[in-house]
């Protein structure tokens, strides 16, 4: 029993034994060879991790009392995975000219992902906690990796105390569903907050009571997980040297991507196995508490992206509004709705890794970052100009593409389920949106490029941009097979009910 | 009733305790506080009867975090001056902690709490948890994971830390 | 002592003092010492509240004294990440601090105040 439970944890094991391959490979090395050497090993461990995932099968298995190992695990883990993947060749290049440690840095990825992996999987309060703090943890230390840069550090020392006081909300909620349960586990404190409400006629809890509570569990985990870079864009005043900005883009990408996914699986999990559905709870979950969340999140993402003038700040806001869009799956909470969820989420990975990517090979060339650093990008890097178009109208939903696919189901669905106001905000926002996407593709396609300097795009680049143009595209088109995948995967949670 | 007056003594204690830790300028005073804090809370452990988790109190939080809090405000010197000079009251910031304090104190008295604690195990309850966090089909993963957690910290803390 | 004279809510209520004064030590302090302390309280009272809460709830008590044993673990790795950081920050520059004394408007903010 016990190895074979040890045998589904094998991505989240080849990620650990990669890590400890690296550090024990830093301590013989020098950095030229780890500079070599290191990416190849992060590389070989993140393809093993997801090569293992497809020899796992399909049963939905319960692993060492605190994971589930199920069709939509699998999903989210190779949509991480995938994602590592590229990130590690994309990082490839940066990494060696921008940091004296690379071995440790890769360690860290890993470390990283692992911690992504286990929140994806988590079906224990304590676990998920757990794994939510090495996910924060490691990231922490890859924002002030670069420790060259003092702004790296700043960042990393908001990315702690934001964090950490995340946990400690998350935590208190979870605290009280212990105390009112006696257990940590999700399916088991749905059983006995179902026993506290059914046993005797008048109800036992006033939900209302419990509402703190489910407020704590929910803020705690959107904000450390689900949008990542949320501790970074706080506007401070006269302070352009906010975290993410000072992040190195492969950084930015990893810290906007895999927590992101992560947090959302965790919340899925969180919201079918933990709440009970005949409770009033599971409502007051669903609509007021995530649909604030996803509006607020929408909302402040479109409004706030359209002052900003520095594009990685620019797109840390898209990607807060891309959020409150996939958080609207959550609030539907139908099998339609989660598969549509799933859909949305990776269309964002493909689209975020894209843009990230163009924004990390401009940023080698003018690293500030500006928007107008892009002007007439088609003449001067015309793959990189035309990537970053297809991502952008993909993270607007033009027909084609794959965000477009992502959010036409989410719509559908939410104006099935009668949620009109929910659908007018969202498509008000993706209006808004329309905004600040419209001045980067203008300053890369009609501005002219008078003055300004050809941008070259190494392999590496290529590689990921072409296979992100490819994936956007493909998807968008014959979305059919995949449309399956995310079914099959939302499945999990509606088959025995 | 000698529990009640114990309970009070020991909560009202770390409770001044707290506050002192986040009003007093003088930031070694802080740190003082911070323990006396930690082990009024460790006393009330052992009136939970939960005497392992009263030593764990001790030796993680007052040996372990105040400490090693402690020995940085010394070796820091410039960042505990900046620190005393820099100790504010923030009107908003009260107004939210009291008011959730008395959401939470509300929320408290309304949901429908255990009157009488459970009966001690007779297995013992540190027994039961030693054996829990080695077994399978306990915490065996959370209880590895740490591990896995502490190895990052301290490698990372030692990238943080090397002069360079 | 067969009975607990203490009710679980008088716990409870200690631990939500606890925390809030941690959200408060939070909120308001600039100095990021002070930062790391304040949140070193609030795990504390989330630990206070999951033992008192097994005492009460559990039979065995071993899902609550586990939890609490992985709050402690966080809690000890985010005070020393901290002072890693702040050790970090402050070798080529002399003083550090937290700056977010407004709530929720502005960021911690790391600056530096004159040069040694």
């Amino acid at each position: 029993m016990l190895i074979s439970d040890y045998l589904y944890l094998a991505p989240v094991l080849s990620l650990l034994a990669g890590a400890l391959l690296i550090l024990l490979l830093d301590l013989l090395a020098d950095r030229e060879q780890m500079g070599r050497w290191g990416w190849k090993a992060a590389l070989a461990s993140g393809l093993l991790a997801l090569g293992s995932t497809f020899l796992l099968g399909d049963a939905p298995v319960r692993v060492l009392n605190v994971l589930a190992y199920d069709v939509f695990t699998a999903y989210v883990w190779r949509l991480l995975l995938g994602a590592l993947v590229l990130l590690i060749l994309l990082g490839e290049s940066y990494v060696r000219s921008h940091t004296d440690e690379p071995g440790l840095f890769y360690a860290l990825l890993m470390f990283f992902a692992a911690g992504a992996l286990l929140v994806a999987a988590s079906t224990n309060t304590m676990m998920l906690l757990l794994a939510v703090e090495l996910l924060s943890i490691a990231g922490t230390l890859l924002v002030g990796f670069l420790h060259a840069d003092r702004r790296a550090t700043q960042g990393a020392i908001r990315c702690l105390v934001y964090g950490s006081a995340m946990t400690a909300v998350m935590a208190l909620g979870f605290s009280w569903f212990y105390g009112l349960t006696g257990t940590t586990d999700y399916a088991l404190t749905s059983e006995a907050l179902s026993g506290l409400w059914g046993s005797s006629p008048a109800p036992v809890i006033r939900p209302i009571a419990l509402v703190p509570v489910l407020a704590f569990v929910l803020v705690g985990l959107v904000v450390k997980t689900g949008s990542a870079p949320f501790h970074h864009w706080l506007p401070g005043a006269s302070d352009v040297s906010g975290g993410f900005v000072g992040a190195s883009a492969p950084v930015a990408a990893s810290l906007a991507i895999l927590p992101k996914v992560a947090g959302f699986a965790a919340l899925v999990r969180l919201t079918l196995v933990m709440l009970p559905e005949a409770l009033d709870l599971h409502i007051v979950w669903r609509w007021p508490l995530v649909g604030i969340l996803a509006v607020a999140a929408m909302l402040w993402g479109s409004l706030l992206g359209l002052r900003q003038h520095n594009i990685k700040r620019l797109m840390a806001f898209s990607g807060i509004a891309q959020l409150g869009y996939v958080l609207i799956g959550v609030v539907l909470a139908t099998e339609a709705g989660l598969s549509a969820l799933l859909v949305a989420l990776t269309a964002y990975v493909l689209a975020e890794m894209g843009t990230f990517t163009a924004i990390a090979v401009v940023s080698q060339k003018m690293p500030l970052d500006l928007v107008s650093d892009y002007r007439g990008l088609y003449r001067r890097a015309p793959l990189l100009a035309l990537g970053l178009l297809l991502f952008i109208l993909s993270l607007f939903g033009m027909p084609g593409t794959a965000g477009f696919i992502g959010k036409l189901w989410l719509f559908t669905e939410t104006f099935r389920a009668g949620y009109i106001g929910l659908l007018i905000l969202a498509a008000l926002s993706s209006v808004i949106s329309l905004g600040y996407y419209g001045r980067v593709v203008r300053a890369g396609f009609m501005d002219s490029d008078a003055g300004m300097a050809p941008v070259p795009v190494p392999a590496a680049a290529s590689v990921v941009l072409i296979a992100m143009m490819v994936g956007v595209l493909v998807l968008g088109i014959f979305p059919n097979t995949w449309l399956r995948w995310a079914q099959a995967a939302a499945q999990v949670f509606f088959a025995s009910g | 009733m000698f529990e009640q007056i114990v309970f009070l003594v020991f909560a009202v204690f770390a409770l001044v305790a707290a506050i002192k830790v986040v009003t007093t300028p003088r930031i070694s005073h802080a740190v003082l506080w911070l323990m006396s804090c930690f082990f009024g809370v460790a006393v009330l452990y052992l009136l939970l009867d939960s005497p392992f988790m009263a030593g764990i109190q001790l030796l993680i939080y007052t040996g372990g975090v105040a400490v090693l809090i402690g020995v940085a405000s010394v070796v820091l010197r410039g960042a505990a001056r900046e620190a005393q000079r820099r100790v504010t009251h923030s009107w908003p910031a009260s107004i939210v902690a009291l008011s959730l304090f008395l959401l939470m104190a509300w929320m408290t008295l309304e949901l429908p709490l255990p009157e009488a604690p459970q009966a001690a195990n007779p297995e013992g309850s540190l027994a039961l948890l030693g054996a829990a966090l080695v077994d399978p089909a306990g915490y065996l993963l959370p209880f590895e994971l740490i591990g896995v957690l502490l190895l990052v910290l301290l490698v990372g803390a030692l990238y943080l830390g090397k002069e360079r | 002592m067969p009975i607990a004279s203490v009710p679980l809510s008088w716990y409870l209520i200690l631990g939500a003092a606890l925390f809030w004064v941690g959200l408060y030590g939070l909120l308001a302090s600039r100095a990021l010492i002070r930062t790391l302390m304040s949140i070193a309280l609030m795990l504390n009272a989330v630990v206070l509240n999951l033992v008192a809460f097994a005492r009460f709830v559990e039979p065995a008590r071993t899902a609550g004294k586990t939890f609490a044993l992985i709050v402690y673990a966080i809690a000890a790795a985010q005070a020393a990440l901290g002072l890693a950081l702040l050790i970090a920050v402050r070798r080529p520059h002399s003083t550090v601090a937290v700056e977010g004394t407004d709530v929720l408007n502005r960021a911690p903010r790391v600056v530096d105040e004159g040069k040694r």
